[in-house]
């Protein structure tokens, strides 16, 4: 019955064979005959046996396990093989998988929002910032309705504050304000407890807070019951009402544990009050793009310049764009470098193992023509390459992932600040997702041209029988690699070259020997400026009297970047000279510094001089410009002496006292803005509750620190402070090309190794399919040396191939390379010629070697071997 | 099951008649056919097997081994219920399709 078929148990290959045997000894016995005679009157034993096996085991997984079990009795014939084409390929594999774990989050991952593509930035550009910005009054007053084309607005005040945790076990946290429909607007929910409610926004409410989650579990263990707490945030009394969800990430991307109500206030119009500083965020109707939202709020945005001084109205302008774009914009177009540049290290190492799987079925040409006069037809052949090459793939796959974890653990040590969002990247399962993706691409890759080169039957009479196999395919691959790793190899070098300007450019400051402490005064306990004044002043002293110290300063902010104070140069007041009327003429940074700042950071002052300690309790203050500042202000002549006045008549008037030589302030690579210096008195009005020391030692760093932590222990225990080197600093502002740099070297060098190999086998196969034809040159009198240049010249003839193959690939990529690079440019030879030089040496190197075997071949044995 | 009106077809009735017989090996299937055919019938003995184990495939038919009469290890077939339908059918197919083409060829 039909149920029976199901417990049948199939023949295996014994019984087959055995029940022919009795059969042949049955026939034996009756016709009285040998063996022989009844093996006649049977036939192909053999084929008989095939016939019946072929009842039982032919459906697809009966096919793919036999094939299964033959490469894998194959591999352990040929060790060597298959372990050169397992680490190729988990090399490749394991590459791939780890750089698209780290650009998935960068490219392709939604945010983690709810419909993220809906969320946008928008705000105002000005030359006050380079993100886009929202004022409060003006957000207050003109987008209580939101407009049309949004389903939501909401914003997240600029910046975070440090805030302390004023209880028994304080801590200092981070606290950012936002307003109370921003995860509404996100499209998340609390995991504990509720979400702020419009009342929680209005300025004097009672005091709440939502936490997150990271915080939950450290300070308060996961308490489900959390909701309802109160906790002291600088030393007022704060009711927790919410836990935010595991995983949460603010708009801004800034960090924070404690998320506040804004509570903006909203004075009548024409009343001046307290003005913050927005990100706005919105969510987008659907099937509305950034762009139309963009024209729809051009009447709001003129009503908002209206609250803009008129000079400055055509130096503002309106964005929208994606929150993507916003929090990650630069990252992509490193990210999608990157990813081109694994991608053609596993395609180099997929016409490897596709190379070496060639060679074999090359050498195999034989045993492949019996098994196809046998029976195996074409298709079975191929499928048999196929299965091999899946199988290969899948092995090199699992391999890879350990390849990629370990990577992924390197790339977190190496390069944390490299690329955003790095930390989060994991072997999740879209990683295992795009891992099995790029197995099937290399499965393919590597087994389609064996497979379509299996034989048929009729290659079974071969006199040459190696000659099945199109002898160009090969050498097209080996081209192939070597064009597309001496891209790689130029785009290395291209970087690297970038990377030693990168870290070469002048700073107009010495940054050795030279630490810097952040330090952020307890509000609750530095309520007073007086207080945070006097904290100073005694950090300053204790810092200076510390041993080993060349010069302490206290500065409210560090070059060569980071957040500055800014001021219009249009409010710039000239003692004797008219305001300028038109446009804002661009920001200027200040900073406010104690007198030893250009001694401890060593800024060369080029006339004049620095600030005095009698500086500070002058009645007149005292300023010194930078060089750019005095060309932008005092074109032709000296500033020394001059009366200035930034702010528009709300200070007195400043004396100039010195100029300093331009220093690095708006990043590494940017061309430094004018800038200029007012030194930090005694009194309220300079008093800030965060301020960076700077020390200019002859200690090591260790040591050096320690002291430091001392002196500031010593003015105030409790106190956390973060103590880092300048160089420090400096170096991580080139974390990305660092990381690029490192990560395209290295992609080089495999790739060279690879193509080394792949030549290497070329030619080795090159000199054995001629050597009889070398045999008779050398019979016939060729020198070693003759032969080992033919071979030579063959190879070098392919490199050559290769290397403007590879020009043409890079100068196609050159435009997305020229955005990654400083100071050098695509096409610059210095780095080119070197990586020339570099892979032909390599690549000759590894033609050597068959080269010397060729040059070695007996032409007695050469000529009577076929 | 093969095509009606083709070689193994054929095969794979004699056998399954062999078998209504009582159980037997392969050997033995093709000696009875041979036999009771004086001889006219003679199995091509490499597509004997195949047929056997379709047969057994289908369900047809059964197999054990056994040891015979010489001490060899010999795997016997016999005929199972849906086998035993499944010759009727056939059986019946035959007589038509044999005495159709006697008629034709005029040899009523």
């Amino acid at each position: 019955m039909g149920l029976r078929r199901w417990f049948q148990r199939k023949p295996s290959d014994e019984d087959l064979r055995e029940e022919l045997e009795t059969h042949l000894a049955m026939r034996a016995e009756h016709d009285g005959s040998d063996e022989a005679g009844a093996q006649r009157r049977l036939g192909n034993s053999l084929r008989t046996q095939e016939e019946m096996r072929s009842v039982w085991y032919s459906g697809l997984l009966d096919t793919l396990a036999q094939d299964a079990r033959f490469t894998w009795r194959m591999w352990q014939r040929n060790p060597a093989f298959s372990l050169a084409a397992l680490a190729t390929l988990a090399l490749g594999l394991g590459a791939a998988t780890a750089l698209f774990s780290v650009c998935d989050r960068i490219l392709f991952r939604s945010l983690p929002y709810a419909d993220a593509e809906r969320l946008v930035s928008l705000g105002l550009i000005a030359p006050l910032d380079t993100n886009e910005f929202l004022l409060s009054p003006d957000y207050v007053h003109l987008w209580r309705e939101v407009p049309p084309p949004f389903e939501a607005v909401t914003t997240v005040t600029a910046g975070t504050a440090a805030c302390d945790l004023t209880e028994l076990r304080p801590e200092r946290l981070t606290c950012a304000s936002v307003e109370a429909n921003l995860l509404r607007v996100l499209g998340l929910a609390v995991v504990a407890g509720r979400d702020f409610r419009p009342d929680d926004d209005k300025p004097g409410a009672a005091r709440v807070a939502l936490i997150t989650h990271g915080f939950w579990l450290r300070r308060f263990g996961g308490d489900p019951a959390v909701a309802g707490r109160i906790m002291a945030i600088d030393g007022r009394p704060v009711e927790i009402v919410g836990v935010l969800p595991h995983g949460f990430e603010l708009p801004t991307l800034a960090a924070a544990d404690v998320l506040l109500p804004q509570q903006l206030q909203a004075p009548p119009r024409g009343v001046p009050g307290p003005m913050q500083f927005l990100r706005g965020f919105a969510r987008l109707k659907p099937d509305v793009s950034p762009e139309q939202a963009h024209a729809a709020l051009q009447p709001l945005f003129r009503e908002m310049l209206k609250n803009v001084p008129p000079a400055f109205r055509a130096e503002v302008t309106l964005r929208v764009r994606s929150l993507r774009d916003r929090q990650l914009g630069d990252a992509r177009r490193a990210a999608w470098f990157l990813l081109g540049a694994v991608g053609t290290l596993l395609l180099i190492a997929c016409t490897n193992v596709a190379n070496l799987l060639l060679a074999r079925s090359a050498a195999r040409q034989q045993e492949l023509a019996i098994r196809a006069a046998l029976g195996a037809g074409r298709r079975r052949l191929a499928r048999l390459a196929l299965t091999e090459s899946a199988l290969l793939a899948g092995a090199g796959g699992v391999l890879g992932l350990a390849v990629a974890w370990t990577l992924l653990k390197v790339f977190l040590n190496f390069a944390p600040q490299g690329i955003p969002k790095l930390d989060q990247a994991s072997l999740d399962g879209r990683a295992a997702l795009a891992a099995l993706g790029l197995v099937l691409a290399a499965a393919l890759l590597t087994g389609l041209w064996p497979a379509l080169a299996a034989p048929r039957s009729g290659a079974l009479h071969g006199a040459r029988s190696i000659a099945a196999i199109r002898p160009w395919a090969r050498f097209g691959f080996v081209t192939m690699q070597i064009a597309l790793t001496f891209a790689l190899l130029g785009t290395s070098t291209l970087l690297l070259r970038s990377l030693w300007a990168l870290e070469r450019i002048p700073l107009g400051f010495d940054a050795q020997q030279v630490l810097s402490a952040a330090v952020t005064l307890n509000a609750a306990k530095y309520g007073t400026p007086e207080r945070q004044v006097a904290f100073f002043e005694q950090l300053l002293e204790k810092a200076s009297a510390t041993p080993g110290t060349v010069a302490a300063a206290i500065s409210d902010s560090l070059p060569p970047s980071g957040t500055m104070r800014s001021m219009i140069y249009a409010a710039i007041e000239v003692a004797g000279r008219p305001l300028p009327q038109e446009g804002t003429g661009g920001m200027v940074a200040w900073r406010l510094v104690t007198p030893a700042y250009f001694d401890a950071l060593q800024i060369p002052i080029v006339r004049g001089r620095a600030f005095t300690p009698a500086d500070r309790s002058s009645p007149e203050p005292a300023m010194i410009l930078n060089e750019a500042l005095e060309r932008k202000l005092f074109p032709n002549e000296s500033a020394l002496g001059k009366r200035v006045r930034p702010g528009r008549g709300e200070q007195p008037w400043s004396v100039v006292v010195g100029i300093v030589k331009d220093s690095r302030n708006a990043g590494l690579t940017r061309p430094p803005d004018p800038e200029y210096y007012v030194v930090r008195g005694t009194v309220a009005r300079d008093a800030t509750r965060r301020s960076f020391l700077i020390v200019r030692t002859q200690l090591s760093t260790p040591a050096a620190a320690a002291f430091l932590r001392e002196a500031v222990a010593a003015v105030d225990r409790e106190l956390p402070v973060n103590i880092d080197t300048l160089q420090q600093r400096v170096s991580g502002l080139a974390a990305r090309p660092r990381f690029t740099a490192f990560l395209l070297i290295s992609f080089g060098v495999l790739a060279m190794l690879l193509a080394a190999t792949g030549l290497a086998g070329v030619a080795g196969y090159l000199v054995t399919e001629r050597t009889r034809d070398i045999g008779v040159r050398i019979a016939l009198g060729a020198t070693p040396a003759a032969v080992r240049r033919q071979i030579l010249g063959e190879a070098g003839r392919w490199v050559a191939a290769g290397i403007m193959l590879g020009l043409i690939f890079a100068a196609a990529g050159s435009r997305v390379v020229r955005s990654l690079l400083y100071g050098v440019a695509p096409d610059d030879p210095a780095a080119w010629i070197a990586a020339l030089v570099i892979m032909g040496v390599v690549l000759l190197a590894a033609a050597l070697r068959p080269a010397v075997r060729a040059s070695r071949i007996d032409p007695m044995k050469a000529l009577r071997s076929e | 099951m093969s095509k009606p009106d083709t070689p193994q077809a054929a095969l794979e009735l004699l056998i399954l008649k062999t078998l209504a017989r009582g159980p037997q090996h392969g050997f033995g299937i093709a000696l009875h056919i041979e036999q009771s055919s004086s001889e006219l019938l003679r199995v091509e003995e490499g597509s004997l097997y195949p047929a056997l184990h379709r047969l057994e495939k289908a369900g047809c038919i059964e197999a054990d081994w056994q040891v015979t009469g010489n001490g060899r290890r010999a795997r016997v077939y016999r005929l199972t219920r849906e086998g035993r339908k499944r010759l009727a059918e056939i059986e019946k197919r035959w007589a038509a399709l044999t005495e159709g083409v006697r008629r034709v060829l005029g040899w009523a």
